[in-house]
């Protein structure tokens, strides 16, 4: 049975207010005559249908249709789509709203075809023999003229009132993804870095663990002597060595309004609380802090200079002469001996050293920092013990306002929360039989994490199969998969907390596996992006181990 | 595009100086939803660089994101559709997957705190423009914000060019009746 058709109705006479309220309210009407309206709303409705012939006889013709789709679905022996009644809800609305626009221009004073040359005329789409003839037209009567004036304004505003700049987090995630997708082509469906919460491990090549500072140190201090007779001091002197930059003003801690926000390149003065950001490219800038050298473009960094590789979209704060606040994004330090220790830091969270090479990443009220030589100090001005931890050459370190954890370089190139997804067999797979397994989430080296938990609506678990002819498919997994509920956490928030007693568990009965006779792998999937699962902690891209298992002939 | 099929970032970068403002103006046009429209720039982005190695001009290059972009936004407005929850018939807020419904059909009616956000005309502008029909809005945000010529309007909606003229007369009726009123109390 084929669901009946709307026919398209003749334009109705011209109507009053209360029609257009309904119009407006088209999905209330639907609404009514489900029985789905809270008594106010429903006796509002129930007012406008006493007052308008029109309006009921829209009522009987969504109550025929909705019967009959009820009817051809139950026919059919489907069950209602979720969503289907936002969609017949959204059809119904977008239905109206072209009636609507139908009657307008039915009762337009002037001509349709005049009108939309006269419209064409005011966004200069006309030209020739045809521009003159509306031209002549519009002079003659100014009612024509209003209409191309109104169409010049209203595209006008149009215009401004959807002109919107891109964020520089769009622009970052944007190439992030390019990148990942370059990168690695093979795995296309799922984009590891796209959009997440976590903090990405700065990449650095790490030499050996102190090594540096051993040889470098009695070069330095030598150096430091002919620098400070040599360079005059000059605390806010930075010079840009590579891309360019933008320097905002700020005062007590929040941007100044109306300043304008000048581009840098080559020196400058960096002042304390000046803000320095790279916006679409790299940025590189040089500069000198506390009683050192004026920084040079080029070659070896002198003593007292520090220099910082901003990473597009990082914003850099300076509060003092050695204190610089990094507000969003990656930067990678380079400071060598300097007088006074240099610190970064990210709210209470800091990084502090006096002469290293470092990486320092901020995102989502952490800081990653990793060392590639000297030592560095991590640690928050508030919180749990212990508060701080000395970072050396290879280590790895995150701080939060519950976390301190350091790892060395050997532990591979994870984000620092990832958890770990694992599968297991639930039972021994039959040839025709759905495919029973264990998906599980555990924490990660950082421990307690929170991830977004299991939605039928929002597929955030996958399952890859291959199958003995090599085939490989991915299975969304969805509520009707679960052999046992999914885990809830007490408060149905949508988040789980997982920490060493509380992996994420999902049992999985999956007859889509199809299985046939021979040798299986199976990887288990998760993702979760910012805009599926407001409010966990953790968002990005895991893949358990390949899970290997053979089926037996019938 | 040959840079971009390459993996050349900068090729990404310049096309994103060139394009990202146009297209999130378009997008944001039609969704309504500044978050949205900025995941549903970065889709069309993807998209171009995934099909940048079989890029043939046949058209000119803005027709054919142009194309792209309206397409993504129907998709993923239809898949939104699809997987939205029933919510309750008065709800104009957000659900847990973005915009509700109600803010991307026509008929939403803009909240207090939009028309402070953007202005008063610009609020009203951009909610009258919301309740244009589908095909109205697609017609009058490419023509009038975006000021492409209507033939170029006809080979990214894929209509006669007599449709767009007629089409954008129409919207430009339905909101002068909208707004008049309040343009010239301003």
């Amino acid at each position: 049975m084929t669901p009946p058709a709307h026919p398209p109705d003749p334009p109705p006479p011209r109507d009053d207010d209360e029609l257009s309220s309904a119009e407006r309210t088209g999905a209330d009407l639907l609404a009514h005559v489900r029985g789905e309206l809270d008594p106010a709303r429903r006796a509002e409705i129930d007012a406008l249908l006493a007052g308008s012939p029109e309006l009921r006889r829209e009522r009987e013709r969504l109550s025929r249709d909705d019967a009959a789709w009820r009817a051809a679905l139950q026919g059919a022996g489907l069950a209602p789509r979720p969503g289907g009644l936002d969609r017949l809800l959204g059809l119904v609305a977008e239905e109206a709203a072209e009636r609507r626009a139908e009657r307008v221009l039915a009762r337009s004073p002037v001509d349709a075809e005049l009108g939309a040359d006269l419209v064409a005329l005011a966004l200069g789409q006309l030209s020739g023999d045809e521009r003159e003839r509306v031209e002549r037209a519009a002079a003659r009567e100014p009612r024509l003229r209003a209409e191309v004036e109104a169409a010049l304004r209203f595209a006008h505003e149009t215009r401004e009132a959807l002109r919107i700049e891109p964020s520089a987090r769009a622009w970052e995630a944007l190439r992030t993804s390019f990148r990942a997708d370059h990168v690695a082509a093979a795995e296309p469906p799922y984009d590891p870095g796209f959009d997440t919460q976590d903090v990405p491990i700065p990449t650095l090549s790490v030499r050996g663990r102190g090594r540096v500072l051993r040889w470098a140190a009695p070069l330095a201090a030598a150096a430091a002597v002919a620098a400070i007779a040599l360079f005059p001091r000059d605390p806010e002197g930075a010079v840009v060595t590579v891309g360019q930059g933008i320097l905002e003003q700020w005062h007590a801690g929040a941007r100044e309004p109306g300043l304008p926000r000048p581009w840098v390149s080559g020196t400058f003065r960096f002042e304390n609380d000046e803000v320095l950001e790279a916006a679409l490219e790299p940025l590189t800038v040089r500069v000198a802090c506390g009683a050192g050298a004026a920084p040079p473009v080029s070659g070896a960094l002198p003593d007292g200079c520090a220099e910082f590789a901003l990473d597009p979209g990082a914003r850099l704060r300076r509060r003092d002469e050695s204190h610089f606040e990094l507000l969003a994004g990656r930067v990678t330090v380079q400071a060598e001996r300097l007088g006074d220790a240099l610190e970064i830091s990210s709210g209470a969270l800091f990084a502090r050293v006096r002469g290293t090479r470092f990486a320092a990443t901020a995102a989502g009220g952490r800081l990653v920092a990793v060392v590639a030589e000297g030592e560095v100090e991590l640690g928050r001005d508030s919180g749990p013990e212990p508060r701080t931890v000395l970072l050396r050459a290879g280590d790895q370190g995150l701080v939060d306002a519950e976390r301190l954890l350091v790892r060395d370089a050997a532990s591979g190139t994870d984000a620092f929360l990832a958890p770990r997804a694992e599968l297991e067999l639930g039972a021994t797979p039959r040839a025709g039989a759905p495919l029973e397994l264990e998906a599980v989430l555990v924490a990660g080296d950082a421990g307690a994490v929170e991830i977004a938990s299991f939605d039928d609506a929002l597929p955030l678990f996958t399952l890859r199969l291959r199958d003995p002819a090599g085939r490989t498919r991915e299975i969304k997994l969805q509520r009707s998969m679960l052999a046992a509920p999914a885990p809830v956490d007490p408060g149905d928030t949508g988040v789980w907390r997982l920490d060493g007693d509380r992996p994420y568990r999902l049992r999985l009965r999956v007859a889509a596996a199809d299985l046939e006779p021979g040798a299986w792998e199976a990887r288990l999937l998760y993702t979760s992006y910012r805009t599926r699962s407001r409010g966990a902690e953790w968002l990005g891209h895991v893949e358990s181990a390949a899970l290997a298992f053979e089926v037996p002939p019938r | 595009m040959e840079r971009l099929a390459a993996g050349d970032e900068s090729a990404l970068a310049e096309l994103y100086e060139r394009w990202s403002r146009p297209l999130l103006s378009f997008l944001y046009g039609m969704c309504r939803d500044r978050d949205l429209a900025e995941d549903l720039m970065q889709g069309v982005f993807v998209k171009v660089w995934r099909a940048a190695p079989r890029y043939e001009p046949l058209a000119k290059f803005s027709t054919w994101l142009f194309q792209i972009a309206r397409n993504h936004w129907l998709n993923e407005r239809e898949k939104k559709l699809r997987r939205i929850r029933p919510s309750s018939l008065d709800s104009a807020g957000l659900d847990e997957d973005g915009p509700s419904l109600a803010s991307q059909v026509p008929g939403h009616e803009p909240q207090p705190a939009e028309h402070a956000l953007s202005g008063e005309l610009g609020g009203r502008i951009q909610a009258a423009v919301a309740r244009l029909p589908e095909k109205l809005r697609s017609v009058w945000v490419l023509g009038a914000a975006q000021g492409l010529p209507y033939k170029e309007v006809s080979e990214i909606l894929d209509i006669p060019v007599g449709t767009v003229k007629s089409r954008m007369f129409q919207a430009v009726r339905v909101l002068r009746e909208e707004l008049e009123p309040y343009v010239e109390q301003g």
